[in-house]
């Protein structure tokens, strides 16, 4: 405080000589003396810069120590984003190996079902008997091959069918991925919160007016139950709706 | 609607690429090609005469609502049918989509009768034009 005192004597000081210099008619006298006003000004704004300065930097390398963060910032969080990629990685092979199977028995049915309705027109025909002999010593062979076939294929169906169960395996290995990577947030937000209440002391000269910048609305991704924003619709139905009152 | 129209699927995750492929087979379209960005789509379209364009919203390198407007801004492309079939469900997204000139708009989840029901309503509002 004696520090700021005298620099108010100076400035005081100054400021009547500058006065009667202005007064006297010694314009180029009150010129230097508004400039060396001017720098003692600076000199103390750069003494409370350097203090500011002084205090931040310790305050970070207390940071820097501090273990958990270093822990976060070195291996968890770059661990987390390997392991969210992993889960990436396992629910595309998880999606891609059932649509395979998808891909593969879909002809299958709709061959057996195709089948089946040509049999069982013929087997219509011949309850009306409205059927030849030979046609229906066809009809008996068609229906064997066909028996044989669906037999084979339902054998096909209920493989492939294990095959989709199982490729649901991934959902309790990503499952406890996420689980750890909640965790990993958790445990970010304490740090970052610690953080900021630390460094609140200094930075209370904070930026005044930068607000709520909130840039033109930001992609929001799928709506997740218990985070619905307010201003989604949820459902196809209120899409539609919201269209056709636009006049779309 | 002519079931050899060609179509281009655009999404950056080939999952969702390949289910929307193969409910467009079931619908009787198999005319398909795919992108992984809108950023690769858009050269395609140029120099593709694709009759329909199906796109994802959130992608990395063009979005979907960015490959819309460059298709509605290009001459050549200007009236080609888009369906935009997305996540995306806040109101001044479908706003905007609508007012860049979308022709269908999709929210995922979504079923395959949502999907022919859109297709059908799209190319019959293209019909009457």
């Amino acid at each position: 405080m004696d520090e700021s005192s005298s620099l108010n004597d100076e400035y005081l000081e100054k400021a009547r000589d500058i006065i009667s210099e202005v007064e006297s008619g010694n314009i180029d006298e009150a010129d230097k003396l508004v400039e060396e006003l001017s720098r003692s000004r600076d000199k103390s704004l750069f003494q409370e810069l350097g203090k500011l300065t002084r205090e931040f930097h310790d305050s970070l390398n207390n940071f820097k120590l501090d273990s958990k963060l270093t822990e976060l910032t070195g291996s968890e969080i770059p661990d987390a984003k390997e392991r969210l990629k992993h889960v990436i990685e396992v629910t595309d092979k998880a999606a891609h190996k059932t649509m395979n199977v998808v891909e593969d028995l879909l002809p299958l049915c709709e061959a057996l079902d195709d089948q089946g309705e040509e049999i069982r027109n013929l087997w219509k025909r011949f309850m009306k008997r409205d059927m030849e002999p030979q046609e229906f010593r066809n009809l008996c062979k068609e229906i064997e091959t066909y028996l044989a076939e669906q037999h084979q294929g339902t054998g096909r169906v209920r493989k492939g069918l294990t095959e989709i169960l199982m490729a649901q395996d991934y959902q309790d290995i990503t499952g406890q991925i996420i689980s750890r990577v909640i965790n990993l947030v958790s445990e970010l937000e304490v740090s970052l919160v610690k953080l900021i209440k630390d460094s609140g002391a200094l930075m209370e000269e904070t930026h005044s007016g930068t607000g709520n910048k909130k840039e033109k609305a930001s992609l929001d991704g799928p709506q997740v139950p218990g985070l619905e924003s307010n201003s989604a619709v949820s459902g196809q139905d209120e899409v539609d709706d919201l269209l056709s009152s636009l006049g779309f | 609607m002519n079931k050899d129209m060609k179509i281009l699927i655009v999404d950056d995750f080939s999952t969702m690429r390949r289910i929307i492929k193969n409910l467009l087979r079931d619908l009787g379209f198999s005319n398909t090609q795919e992108a992984d960005d809108g950023q690769t789509a858009l050269p395609m379209l140029q120099s593709g005469d694709f009759d329909f364009l199906v796109t994802d919203w959130n992608m990395p390198g063009m979005t979907g609502i960015d490959l819309l407007k460059a298709v509605r801004a290009d001459e050549k492309l200007s009236a080609l049918p888009v369906l935009l079939v997305t996540a995306e469900q806040k109101r001044e997204q479908i706003v905007e989509a609508a007012q860049a000139g979308v022709n269908g708009y999709i929210v995922k989840p979504f079923t395959a009768e949502v999907l022919k029901e859109k297709i059908g309503k799209i190319f019959e509002r293209v019909g009457a034009a």
